[in-house]
């Protein structure tokens, strides 16, 4: 019974300092007045060349066909990064694609400054204020046949 | 003003986003700079180009399928990930709830990634705000505008290599 509780009772500490870390950790970003957010971005590729339905283009893919005549969607790239407002950051989306993002909070936005790079040639640059959840649609580089559409989504 | 910043408010005068008083200084503006006036008569004609090929409201049945498909997959995601909650055992005490607050943690989040499919427009008062946009791309023209289906907001690149493309877009 004793060799039992001496085993059981560092575990349970541990457990509770697990989870009392995890708890309080949030915490201190919201008194410092920081702001967490999940920066989103979704690469794809938008052709009338039929592809495969991805489950990943779930949620916004439904939209996408209401925007645009493209028949077929294709992810290329899912990044995401976690960022602590304000802040800035370096996605690399794949295929040659990057994306620099500037992001701060503001009246209840994200404003983000945001420039999408091919290798050293900007393709778009851009500042916007996104509401979390509101996706903002960034598009036009032609791609394979297709073009190339860069979803951008703050969480 | 400097250039960049007169096509910027031309931009939001052709969306009628510019007050009033802003509008009375770039027409000013505009008639000392007939290079903005072409402008904006390029901006005007690629609204209208848009407008005029804007896609049809209504689906194709392959794609109304695939949204049907789609919401079936959604909607059993999160009955899946309850089941699992069900074998755990009360005996197991403090354990048995904190493998449930994170089993709802995910859930929840599983949620938030997957959203079921929501057909209305996002509301005025949450839509994305652009306050420029630029391209480095040759020849290129940069363009923002607003779906109305959606309510989602498109910033758009059009080359000249890409017009073929770029009837796609709405």
């Amino acid at each position: 019974m004793l060799a039992k509780h001496s085993h059981t009772q560092p575990r349970k500490r541990w457990l509770a300092l697990w989870l009392g870390l995890v708890l309080w950790l949030p915490l201190v970003g919201v008194a410092n007045g920081q702001t967490t957010v999940n920066v989103d971005a979704l690469l794809i590729h938008a052709s009338d060349r039929p592809a495969a339905l991805d489950a990943r283009l779930d949620r916004v893919e439904y939209r996408l066909r209401r925007i645009f005549q493209f028949e077929h969607y294709a992810l290329l790239n899912n990044t995401q990064s976690l960022l602590t407002l304000p802040s800035q950051t370096r996605l690399d989306l794949g295929h040659g694609y990057t994306l620099h993002i500037n992001a701060a909070p503001r009246n209840g936005r994200v404003r983000a400054e945001v420039q999408w790079y091919q290798g050293r040639t900007r393709l778009l640059s851009t500042s916007v204020a996104q509401r979390r959840g509101v996706p903002a649609i960034l598009g036009g580089p032609a791609y394979q046949g297709g073009t190339l559409i860069l979803v951008l989504e703050f969480n | 003003m400097n250039p960049e910043k007169a096509a910027r408010w031309l931009s939001m005068a052709l969306d009628n986003e510019l007050p009033e008083a802003r509008r009375t200084q770039l027409e000013r503006y505009l008639e000392q700079h007939p290079e903005l006036v072409q402008l904006r008569q390029q901006w005007q004609q690629l609204g209208e180009h848009c407008r005029r090929t804007a896609p049809a409201p209504d689906q194709t049945p392959a794609a109304a399928w695939q949204d049907v498909q789609r919401a079936l997959r959604q909607q059993n995601a999160p009955r899946e990930a309850h089941a699992t909650i069900l074998p755990l055992r009360p005996r197991w005490g403090w354990l048995a709830a904190a493998a449930a607050v994170l089993i709802m943690a995910g859930v929840w989040g599983w949620n938030l990634r997957s959203p079921s499919l929501d057909l209305r427009p996002i509301a005025l008062a949450d839509r994305t705000q652009v306050e420029w946009v630029e391209t480095d791309l040759p020849d290129a023209m940069s363009m923002v505008y607003e779906d109305s289906t959606t309510g989602l907001t498109v910033i758009w690149v059009m080359t000249s290599d890409n017009g073929e493309e770029d009837e796609h877009a709405g």
